[in-house]
């Protein structure tokens, strides 16, 4: 159900920025799938949106971090990611990089000393400085030659996914930084707005997908399919092309649904569809408009699910099981995760290599608000009767989150992760239960107003995490700003827990008793101690949880049954949930049904192997 | 007709070995369970916290049990290993209460423990079945996996994938069913192991109907209580009323006497057969 009923968020054009066009990209590409390369050429129109000049480029050629097994890329990849290598290694080729005025900039173009053995980045030095608000234009050829699917990159048979095929111009931050990085395996990616218009060129049979509407084609041409894609407002284009594709639409409010399928999984498709007829209009009434006129969802085929869970704009990839259970809602949870990206990456473009939380943990915080919203309390996200408890999407973030052995800062760097691993339940989980948090402290109407009002202030921008916490500081005041800031810029590790319960009864016929409350960790948030005694009546408590110990004195007509602390759950940052609830002393909860059970598959296995 | 009920040591035997079952599960299951039920039972819910709060506890549960769960694995594998020797051994109880009318357990536990011998030779060759069909699974899974991928159908391409796990299930019934004719042979026909092992290929070969439909109709029978039980638990999982706790108690209970019981009765079929092979040999 959705819940947002009361929000009245409506999305109106009034409140949709206009988007900057810093890096305009006009192509024509070329797919030859039995190479399994594209070769393109056309123009990179680049305004220099900072308050400096600059005399030097800096271009961004992500697939080349797939062209060897030395490459920062696959120095820094954890084993248990991407596979020490691809069958096939993928190579970007600049060919031609000429000014309009036809000065060849190759020459002296360099990979960054600082980084050996890899060439995801190129300076290219400019014959004349590009003044405040000027504009340059480079004629540019290459060849991209794609690897076998690695890092939801390249091709399996005769599917492709082509991304990061052409060369990027790096963000020029308005001091006259450049935030250039060679791709590290942590990493996504960090680009510029502007307007693409790229002219995919591809053999018959093939069914394209792409970024952006088609505006032209597809259409025969000197023997190739040609078609147009045109998109302003974004930062990066992807395509993809199968033989196989079947496709299912739909017009979802304004926008055209497409969803690219392998053939048998028509029910994924249609999953997807009524998935997204859901979604869209709760995205829209959260965090603000959709404005483009297209999505385009991808299914990989089999033996290509690398390929699966990636957002590019208005083009994402997810995956689908045909024969897999509606409530398990896997396929959900991804799709709407990638789809949250258009928000956070798409239209709210924050550095993604260096605060990967800003995109992936709001994103991971909307997917679960959004299940909440469209499959009911929780979010549940494993919901099979029979088949043991149900596991909700916000658990779900907060065991990830509570796992965490070793606290980090949520504001790192993707580098600065040791390994994928920390990196994942620091910067999608923990990030994602601390706005969860903020949600449970403030109400869900007063922090998706907040929320919006980031998203509004952000969106077709660049924010940091200052963009976020002086939001938070003007909607909601300087202690929640300086909750954020400890919660996102500062390791933590957050507990309570009951950790006594007794009463004894007095002469004058009254139980009196105590309960003791630990703290570890930061946040000093007032919450409830509720004492439930043995008849079941219950007394609430507010306690100021401003100390690392509180005991909180009993006082009822009946003997204390059982102590719980924050049973609203309006901190579930917690590390263990589990703790926060305990018996008095003497009394036990009942355990025996779970023994049962146990025994009973115990004796499943004896009779199998026995008479 | 099967002369059940007057049979003197079949329903003994069927309740004795139920509860001997259930109470060695139970035991296995207090051991396993109880630094579980330690951290539980200090928690209002009790075993009710489990299906709370979205999964929130039970992943603490996991995560605070995570020393222990290697050794309840070990546990209870060995548990399971040392009851499957003990039944290689006592193989041959049922096939002679199933072909002896009137036949005390006693008698049938001696009979088979003095057979162990044959028994434990015919337990190797279905053992060593068992790993041929898993290994013939493995290979046709492994082969239909590489096949699918040339397909593009994604529905063909999981039934490929699955084909292994259909032919290796298959054949790890048919094993069963000559495995426990063989045993049937061995027991009222005193043969050796590789006499019976012929004699149950040859009846099932000439009875393949009779022989294999039954085997199966039984193993239906016994699968369709578990599955029953397993329905019962599963739409009362999470409730804590004591209504629902007896009612599950009693359907898992009465399954897994119910599971013994169309075994046993399998192996009196066997044995009606087999006797009345011996008699027209005779
Ligand atoms: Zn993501």
């Amino acid at each position: 159900m959705v819940a947002a009923g009361a929000l009245l968020l409506l999305p109106s054009l009034a409140d949709a920025q206009t988007p900057p066009r810093v890096a305009d990209y006009t192509f024509t590409a070329t797919l030859d799938p039995v190479r399994h390369t594209v070769r393109a050429d056309g123009t990179i129109r680049w305004t220099n949106p900072s308050s400096v000049a600059v005399s030097e480029l800096w271009l961004h050629q992500y697939l080349n971090g797939f062209s060897g097994p030395r490459t920062y890329f696959m120095r820094t990849r954890s084993a248990s990611t991407w596979p020490a290598h691809p069958p096939h290694w993928g190579r970007l080729a600049i060919e031609s990089l000429r000014t309009g005025d036809g000065a060849d900039l190759l020459p002296t173009a360099t990979p960054d000393p600082a980084v050996p053995e890899d060439d995801s980045q190129l300076r290219v030095a400019l014959p004349r400085a590009v003044a405040p608000g000027a504009t340059i234009e480079l004629a540019v050829r290459f060849t991209a030659t794609l690897p076998e699917m690695v890092a939801r990159t390249g091709y399996q048979g005769s599917f492709h996914l082509v991304a990061q095929w052409f060369p990027k111009v790096a963000v020029l931050e308005p001091d006259g930084t450049w935030a250039h990085f060679p791709f590290h395996a942590n990493s996504e990616f960090y680009s510029d707005f502007g307007r693409y218009d790229i002219r995919i060129r591809y053999p018959r049979g093939y069914t394209i997908g792409a970024t952006g509407p088609r505006v032209e084609g597809p259409a025969l041409v000197d023997g190739l399919m040609e078609q147009r894609h045109v998109q302003e407002g974004i930062h990066d284009f992807a395509f993809t092309a199968w033989n196989h594709f079947r496709r299912a639409d739909r017009r979802i409010q304004r926008v055209e649904v497409h969803v690219l399928h392998p053939p048998g999984n028509e029910r994924g498709a249609a999953r997807t569809l009524d998935l997204l007829s859901g979604a869209l209009p709760a995205f829209e009434r959260r965090f603000g408009p959709y404005p483009y006129p297209v999505l385009t969802v991808v299914l990989p085929p089999p033996g290509a699910s690398a390929a699966g869970g990636m957002e590019y704009p208005t083009l994402i990839t997810t995956g689908s099981f045909w024969w897999g259970p509606r409530r398990a809602r896997d396929v959900e949870y991804v799709t709407l995760h990638e789809f949250g990206h258009q928000y956070f990456y798409g239209m709210v473009a924050s550095n993604e290599h260096r605060y990967p939380f800003l995109d992936e943990g709001f994103c991971e915080y909307a997917t679960a608000r959004v299940m909440e919203d469209l499959f009911g309390r929780g979010g549940p996200l494993l919901d099979l009767p029979m088949l043991g408890p149900r596991l909700d999407a916000w658990s779900w973030e907060a065991l990830g989150s509570s796992g965490i052995a070793h606290p980090l800062a949520l504001d790192l760097g993707a580098d600065q992760f040791p390994t994928w691993g920390r990196y994942g339940e620091h910067v999608y989980s923990r990030a994602a239960i601390v706005l969860r948090t903020m949600e449970r402290r403030l109400g869900t109407r007063l922090f998706t107003a907040t929320l919006r009002a980031y998203v509004d202030r952000a969106r077709f921008s660049h924010p940091t995490p200052e963009t976020f916490y002086a939001v938070v500081r003007e909607q909601l005041g300087p202690p929640w700003e300086a909750f954020a800031r400890t919660a996102f810029g500062t390791p933590w590790r957050y507990n309570l827990a009951v950790t006594g319960a007794s009463s004894a009864r007095e002469p004058d016929g009254r139980w009196r008793g105590y309960a003791v409350v630990d703290r570890e960790g930061p946040f000093d948030l007032p919450v409830n101690v509720v004492f439930t005694d043995v008849r079941g009546s219950r007394s609430v408590v507010r306690i100021p949880n401003d100390r690392v110990m509180t005991i909180v004195p009993y006082d009822g007509s009946a003997a204390l049954r059982s102590v719980s602390v924050d049973p609203e759950v309006t901190l579930p940052l917690e590390e263990r949930r589990l703790d926060n609830a305990r018996m008095a002393d003497g009394h036990h909860a009942p355990t025996l049904p779970l023994i049962g059970r146990v025994a009973y598959w115990i004796a499943f296995a004896l009779g199998s192997v026995g008479p | 007709m099967i002369r059940w009920i007057s049979t003197g040591g079949r329903i003994g035997v069927v309740l004795g070995v139920a509860a001997i079952e259930l109470g060695l599960a139970w035991l296995l299951g207090l051991a396993s369970t109880a630094s579980i039920t330690e951290t539980l039972s200090e928690h209002p819910l009790g075993f009710a916290a489990l299906h709370a709060q979205g999964g929130r506890l039970l992943g603490d549960v996991i995560a605070l049990n995570a020393q222990a769960w290697a050794p309840i694995g070990v546990l209870l594998a060995v548990a399971v290993l040392a009851w499957a020797v003990v039944w290689m051994l006592l193989g041959g109880m049922f096939p002679v209460l199933g072909s002896t009318a009137g036949v005390r357990w006693h008698r049938a536990a001696a009979e088979s423990l003095r057979r162990a011998p044959t028994l434990l030779g015919l337990a190797s060759i279905a053992g060593a079945g068992y790993a041929l069909a898993a290994f013939a699974g493995y290979a046709a899974t492994g082969w239909g996996a590489r096949t699918a991928l040339t397909r593009f159908d994604v529905r063909v391409v999981t039934l490929l994938g699955l084909v292994g796990w259909i032919l290796g299930g298959a054949l790890a019934g048919l094993i069963t069913v000559w495995h426990d004719t063989a045993r049937a042979h061995a027991m009222a026909r005193g043969k050796t192991a590789m006499q019976s092992s012929g004699a149950a290929a040859l009846q099932m070969a000439r009875e393949p109907l009779s022989t294999v439909a039954a085997g199966v109709g039984y193993g239906l029978v016994a699968w369709s209580y578990l599955g029953a039980a397993w329905a019962i638990s599963g739409l009362l999982d999470g409730k804590t009323s004591t209504a629902a706790l007896v009612t599950v108690m009693a359907a898992q209970h009465l399954a897994v006497l119910g599971r013994v019981h169309a075994r046993m009765k399998w192996f009196v079929w066997l044995g009606q057969r087999v006797s009345l092979a011996k008699a027209r040999a005779e």
